[in-house]
């Protein structure tokens, strides 16, 4: 097992390399000079030159790579352009509403996801599974922005029931925060959740028609422990590979989700980064998000032995 | 049978728990925030509100929300280019002078005596003005701050040199006399040199240390800015807030929902689309600025340099000036939130030349394109922004110019590349017609020239230049009188739009901003739409 970490560390590394480097270039590529959106309406040639060089940009984009790159290696992520800031500070900043939100969101539509697909499985053509099939499809297809903004409008301008926008951390006020994440998380788990549902109910409908399912039935097990015990278990596998994919949607969809909820996060940082060619910040939160997609992924495949011990590593 | 009881329970518990769920949430909306129907309690209670005694003015943090791409710096004149960043930083950093309507009236300056014959400004300081750090406003310090601009800016390059007469008397020598300088050195906000000395430029970029009404507390950048109120504010009990704190919308949706709920008190330069929502509603005022100081210009400019291109012809921009209905424009599109222009200002600007017919008329648009040798019109290329509003402007005028023969295709850039089309320093030229963003102010032959003369710092590189326009804009700047002044700017109005026809102008936003009714004497658009009267604003309880 400690050689398979190994290894997936190691391709981790090399994974995020590349990225940096495409990353890097396709930023360059761009049209835009970041010079030119610090410096505002009317730069002066001057202006422009001062800016160009005070921030390294006058000088070939290859050096300008590996001077980011020596940098980083060594823990520093560079200064942000546009902030003037630490871009690793400024990462840790916005990862917390981003990380909260994120979680918070996986928990609901994983427990929701699972709990509506096996429900759906064992009420198979039932009013219930039709309600939780067609919820799933819609789920699925209605994007998360359009859903964001309707929420916006439901809960908080016609119920009046949650706040339209912002973050507040947990440790401050842990009511308030509750109320601000609420939308926010049930907006960026719904399609996440919709898949789950879907997925769990087609694994456990295939695991219910199995032998062994039938065989303990027929031994007379409780409803309950063939369920749970003996066709979920073994129907969950694949649903832990969508969890695992899930994970770059749900930070993916924060970009959206945050812009709307006004919520400052990883995800608006990374927008305004792209926008501003802000390519250090861009570099920074690249790297920041791949390590932590790829720590996930690294999870969920050790999750695997443990739902089924016939699965090993080598 | 025991089976179904089993469900049975088990849907109660359903029912039950989404029940106490609901509970929960309707808990939620007791304690928090305010919806649309608390809203209309606001408006009873503005109803209720008769006389307020001072007393009762006191207390409350003010929340003002604005949309936008993030703060470049909020205490330096010299670096503060955004006019949100001007906004927000107003509160706490203030200026020799203030806009009363489109006048520039003393502030922070008792009064000043401008003297043409010797170039001369002189600057009578108000006395007793602490800077939040405690040290004391005097000449020194407006001395400091006009060269610290000088040193980074070219507004006011004229300045040759700044003599400190007394403790609270400046005098400002022009290189030649510019009449422009009586309003664009009142303009500039006042630092404290101390805290700039000890706190050194980047952290004072961020940390505005002035004489406003309010001190800067904290900011996170892309969410707020929070300011306290200035106990030794020179102004005898003012403010009347205890704080101001300016929250920060990536959306103007998300903005414009806040302002529904009354998360924000204000919103700051909405929208048209919803200023025109918010303004249905009972108890929001939206204020407007008819000035045209400040707020954006938008029209069409063209690549007139490129021999090439049909817009080298004079004749053809003229036809365009006539082909398009801007009124028509600004009740579709800016939903009234924005006035229609033909020159550069507001039609009630001194500086607007009321003999020039540039109206609407599509039939003499025709005549003028058939005389530049296209009877049957031409292609080309309108390079526009991705947003919505930017494409629907697109298509309006792609169906405007079609009616009069001329066909056109929308190019659709990112304002990454719209920059590098249009900043002048950078040089790339744009193919056909471009969008035109330009400050609306009157005052032509200061704003002109950056455009429209050789060394402008936008669109100038793909424009013609004429020799003329550049004689009247030294007349115009360096004139001794408001007559002669009027007489060379309306000159200039002429040749810039008729007879050159260089560009379209088409609207002037009014910046709109929307505001609570239990929000009292915020001064918005009251004059510059980037200086407000935040000493003044109260809350009513």
């Amino acid at each position: 097992m400690t050689q398979y970490i190994v290894q997936r560390v190691i391709q981790t590394l090399v994974v995020i390399l590349i990225l940096s480097v495409i990353c890097f270039f396709l930023m360059h590529l761009l049209p835009g000079d970041p010079a030119l959106s610090l410096l505002g309406e009317e730069p002066t040639q001057e202006e422009i030159e001062r800016v160009r060089a005070e921030l390294g940009l006058d000088r070939p984009v290859i050096v300008q790579y590996f001077s980011w790159l020596a940098d980083a290696v060594r823990g520093d992520l560079g200064t942000s352009i546009k902030y003037r800031e630490d871009v690793t500070s400024l990462i840790l900043h916005r990862l917390t509403p981003t990380l909260h939100i994120g979680v918070v969101s996986f928990v609901i539509s994983v427990v929701l996801g699972v709990a509506a697909g096996v429900i759906a499985s064992i009420r198979r053509g039932g009013w219930l599974d039709s309600l939780i099939t067609i919820s799933a499809n819609l789920g699925m297809a209605v994007p998360n922005f359009w859903l964001g903004i309707l929420g916006i409008y439901f809960f908080s301008l016609y119920l009046g029931w949650l706040p339209v926008q912002g973050y507040v951390s947990p440790a401050e006020d842990f009511w308030e925060s509750t109320k601000r994440i609420i939308m926010p998380c049930l907006v960026l788990g719904c399609s996440s959740m919709a898949g789950l549902a879907r997925q769990t109910r087609s694994s456990m409908l295939e695991v219910i028609r199995q032998d062994y399912i039938r065989t303990a039935k027929a031994k007379g097990l409780k409803r309950k422990v063939v369920l749970y015990k003996h066709a979920l278990k073994n129907a969950v596998i694949p649903v832990i590979t969508l969890c695992g994919l899930m994970l770059p949607n749900i930070i993916g969809g924060s970009v959206i989700i945050e812009q709307v909820y006004n919520i400052n996060g990883i995800g608006r940082l990374m927008l305004t980064a792209v926008f501003d060619r802000d390519i250090i910040v861009v570099q920074g939160c690249l790297i920041m998000i791949s390590i932590t997609v790829a720590l996930a992924n690294l999870l969920v495949d050790i999750s695997y032995g443990y739902f089924n011990p016939r699965i090993r590593y080598r | 049978m025991k089976r179904n009881k089993g469900m049975q329970s088990r849907r109660w518990l359903l029912i039950v728990g989404a029940l106490a769920l609901l509970l929960v949430m309707a808990a939620c909306n007791a304690n928090g925030t305010k919806s649309n129907d608390g809203s209309s309690d606001v408006t009873d209670e503005n109803e209720n509100h008769e006389a307020t005694n001072e007393k009762d003015q006191y207390g409350g943090v003010l929340k003002i929300g604005y949309s936008t791409a993030g703060i470049q710096a909020l205490g330096l004149s010299s670096d503060i280019r955004l006019i949100e960043d001007m906004f927000v930083s107003s509160v706490a950093l203030e200026s020799l002078g203030r806009y009363e309507g489109t006048k520039m009236v003393p502030h922070l300056a008792e009064k000043w005596e401008a003297d043409p014959a010797s170039q001369t400004i002189t600057y009578y300081l108000r006395e007793g003005i602490k800077f939040h750090d405690g040290t004391d406003f005097n000449a020194e310090a407006v001395k400091w701050n006009l060269e610290n601009f000088i040193e980074h800016r070219a507004e006011l390059d004229d300045i040759s040199e700044i003599t400190v007469i007394d403790e609270y008397t400046l005098e400002v020598k022009l290189k030649t006399w510019n009449q422009r300088m009586l309003e664009e050195i009142p303009f500039y906000s006042i630092s404290s040199p101390t805290a700039y000395q000890e706190m050194g430029r980047d952290a004072v970029l961020m940390h505005p240390v002035g004489t406003g009404p309010f001190k800067f507390v904290e900011m996170s950048h892309d969410e707020y800015v929070k300011f306290e109120r200035f106990e030794d504010y020179w102004q005898e009990g003012r403010p009347y807030l205890d704080g101001i704190e300016f929250i920060l919308f990536a959306d103007s949706t998300t903005a414009s929902a806040a302002m529904k709920a009354g998360e924000i008190d204000i919103y700051f330069n909405v929208p048209a689309i919803y200023a025109h929502e918010l303004s249905q509603l009972e108890n929001i005022t939206v204020q407007t600025n008819e000035t045209g100081l400040g707020a954006l210009m938008t029209g069409l400019i063209y690549d007139s340099a490129n021999p090439d291109s049909p817009f080298a012809n004079p004749k053809v921009r003229r036809a365009i000036t006539h082909a398009i209905d801007r009124d028509a424009i600004v009740d579709a599109l800016q939903y009234g939130f924005s006035f229609a222009t033909t020159q550069w200002g507001s039609k009630t600007s001194p500086t607007f030349n009321p003999d020039l017919d540039l109206e609407y008329d599509p039939e003499k648009a025709r005549q003028l394109l058939a005389d530049a040798g296209y009877p049957n019109g031409f292609k080309t290329n309108f390079v526009i922004g991705t947003d919505s509003t930017n494409i629907r402007f697109g298509e309006i005028i792609q169906a405007y110019l079609a009616e009069v023969g001329i066909e056109v295709e929308l190019e659709m850039i990112d304002s990454g590349r719209h920059q590098e089309l249009t900043v002048a320093a950078i040089g790339e030229p744009w193919d056909g017609i471009i969008i035109w963003s330009a400050r609306g102010d009157y005052d032509v032959s200061f704003f002109m020239p950056r455009t429209f003369s050789p060394q402008g710092l936008t669109y100038a590189h793909n424009l013609q230049h004429y020799e003329d326009m550049q004689e009247l804009y030294t007349l115009a700047k360096t004139a001794l009188t408001e007559e002669e002044w009027i007489e060379f700017s309306r000159e200039l109005q002429r040749l810039a739009f008729d007879e050159y026809a260089i560009a379209t102008p088409l609207y002037i936003s009014t910046m709109p901003t929307a505001i609570h009714k239990h929000v009292h004497d915020t001064g918005i658009n009251s004059g510059h739409p980037t200086r407000f009267t935040p000493e003044n604003i109260w809350i009513e309880k």
